[in-house]
């Protein structure tokens, strides 16, 4: 199920003084089974720009069409984009509201309409997704788990619609390496079964390791649609902008000041020891 | 989408008004709004919109901002027309509906009415639209400070409205966010069934409370840590002074006084 966008702009206060241009005239196109990361400045309009994509705001002109239906068109039930797109917010955690863990990851399959038994059939695929003790967590407040486990639960929550697309906004801010490493495999995975993955993020080293596609956003355009490969090869670009690269990057680009031509197309950490451990070695 | 609101919108600007101590408008704006309800002859109403047309100029603000500020209060201006033309009933018959007479001193007590609410509601729009919130409660918090002697806590109650006001847009983008991520979730907030649309609430209420009691935890905690332990021998970062312009805007204040007092006396 592909996602099209189309000329899509949005301003915020408009006619004011305080009038601000979040998205203007973006256009983009994403296959079922794409890997997108999405970076840019803060109030660069990345976070505008997936949720009109999750039809969460509407764009005040373009389309945009998930399917092949424009979904802010007079007959489009979103009920349908709800259970195609799952949205992960910044901070997951603080939209847990349920008695018991069962109940709120049960919220959006209930909502989907699903009788009861499918219920609990989509919130143990859940739980197994993201490794949640099932029989031990179901009857327990989500407000008295520790921060990593409600995030596992939020996140549990959103996946148990068993959506197509997966926008994740900053998904591994505020988690400790292990979390981190664990919730970017859950989405490599996700992604290796065909769903599509939209990804927000300040974590360079995130985008260049798993993303098969980096969007980069300024001022509410889109300034450049690549590779990851491409995109952190040109690290000063990225610099100027004082965007971030990744560690690899970094060191290629001090070795590559020191006169050592080294491609600068690697950019992840084990692409750079298995390039240098070649060179040295011959 | 409910980044729209707004809440004693404050226009940051340079002006005479913008300038004055926070207490001289307090004050003027208090006093202003006693005098219209004293005048009753048309001369104090001129007066007083003279005194709100001024204050507008001198202040820079576009007067479409002002009419804004009116606008969620309309029904009621309207309600209040309407109820005083009907039920007055002194005055000369102009004409009849059923029951109900049209009266001339029902339209002149209607129309004082609304000048009055107007007034009023410009009046003090204008001060919040120059004054900055934190001003205000500064300015709160000085004028009462004569009550601290009875035991009045002064200090504590101008701390607790700013933070109230701190936190509003906060707590309005926080609200912005969670409905978001429970709609992606499928909730509904804008059902038609009355039932449906308060349960529908849960999803957002709970979330919402629990961070708001997270927030007031984490403030307080970051408070005491930077030693704060209320009012007493606490010190003002920008502390309120008095200038020309203050007192020159109190004198004004007082000759407006005497004016209902003069339209009593020679112009009935």
């Amino acid at each position: 199920m592909s996602i099209v966008i189309e000329h899509i702009g949005l301003t915020y206060a408009g006619g004011t003084s305080f009038e601000v241009k979040a998205v203007d005239d973006v256009s983009l196109t994403i296959e079922q089974g794409d890997f997108i990361g999405i970076i840019g400045h803060t109030g660069s309009g990345k976070t505008t720009l997936v949720q009109m994509i999750a039809g969460l705001m509407k764009p005040d002109t373009g389309t945009i069409s998930v399917g092949g239906e424009d979904i802010n068109g007079r007959d489009y039930d979103k009920k349908k984009l709800r259970s195609q797109v799952g949205v992960v917010f910044q901070y997951p955690e603080y939209q847990l509201f349920e008695e018991t863990v069962f109940l709120d990851i049960a919220f959006a399959p209930k909502k989907a309409g699903l009788d009861e038994a499918a219920q609990e059939k989509a919130v143990r695929k859940a739980c197994e997704l993201l490794e949640i003790d099932f029989e031990e967590l179901k009857d327990k407040s989500p407000f008295e788990l520790s921060g990593g486990q409600k995030r596992k639960v939020a996140i549990a929550g959103v996946l148990a619609v068993d959506p197509n697309i997966l926008i994740l906004d900053e998904p591994v801010a505020g988690l400790d390496p292990y979390g981190r490493k664990a919730l970017m495999d859950l989405i490599t995975k996700l992604n290796d079964t065909g769903k599509t993955i939209i990804m927000i993020t300040h974590s360079m080293d995130d985008l260049a390791k798993y993303a098969k596609r980096v969007v980069v956003l300024k001022d509410g355009r889109i300034i450049r649609d690549a590779t990851p490969a491409e995109i952190f090869s040109d690290a000063d670009a990225l610099l100027d902008m004082s965007l971030d690269i990744p560690e690899a990057s970094k060191i290629v680009k001090l070795l590559n000041d020191k006169g050592k031509n080294i491609p600068k197309n690697i950019i992840t950490v084990d692409g750079l020891y298995a390039y240098l451990l070649e060179r040295l070695k011959g | 989408m409910l980044k729209n609101i707004t809440l004693g919108q404050y226009y940051p600007g340079e002006s005479f008004i913008h300038r004055l101590d926070p207490r001289t408008k307090l004050v003027f704006v208090f006093v202003m709004v006693v005098l219209i309800f004293l005048f009753s002859t048309w001369y104090g109403y001129a007066l007083m919109f003279a005194v709100l047309a001024a204050s507008i100029i001198a202040s820079g603000i576009n007067f479409r901002y002002l009419l804004k500020g009116l606008k969620p209060l309309w029904f009621i201006i309207a309600f209040t027309f309407v109820l005083n033309l009907l039920f007055t009933n002194t005055g000369k018959v102009l004409f009849e509906i059923g029951r109900f007479k049209l009266t001339t001193d029902g339209l002149v007590l209607a129309a004082e009415l609304v000048a009055r609410l107007v007034f009023l509601i410009m009046m003090t729009t204008l001060m919040t639209y120059t004054t900055s919130p934190i001003q205000l409660t500064d300015a709160i918090e000085r004028l009462f400070k004569p009550l601290k002697k009875i035991g009045f806590p002064v200090h504590e109650l101008a701390m607790m409205m700013t933070i109230a006001i701190r936190f509003i847009p906060t707590l309005i983008e926080e609200t912005d966010k969670i409905m978001k991520a429970q709609m992606a979730r499928g909730a509904e907030f804008d059902s038609k069934n009355l039932f449906k649309r308060a349960a529908g609430m849960v999803p957002l209420l709970v979330p919402l409370f629990v961070s708001a009691f997270r927030r007031a935890d984490e403030l307080a905690f970051a408070m005491e840590a930077r030693c704060y332990r209320g009012g007493e021998g606490r010190t003002k970062m920008k502390v309120l002074v008095m200038a020309g312009r203050d007192y020159a805007v109190f004198t004004l204040m007082v000759l407006l006084t005497a004016s209902p007092v003069i339209e009593r006396l020679w112009l009935k």
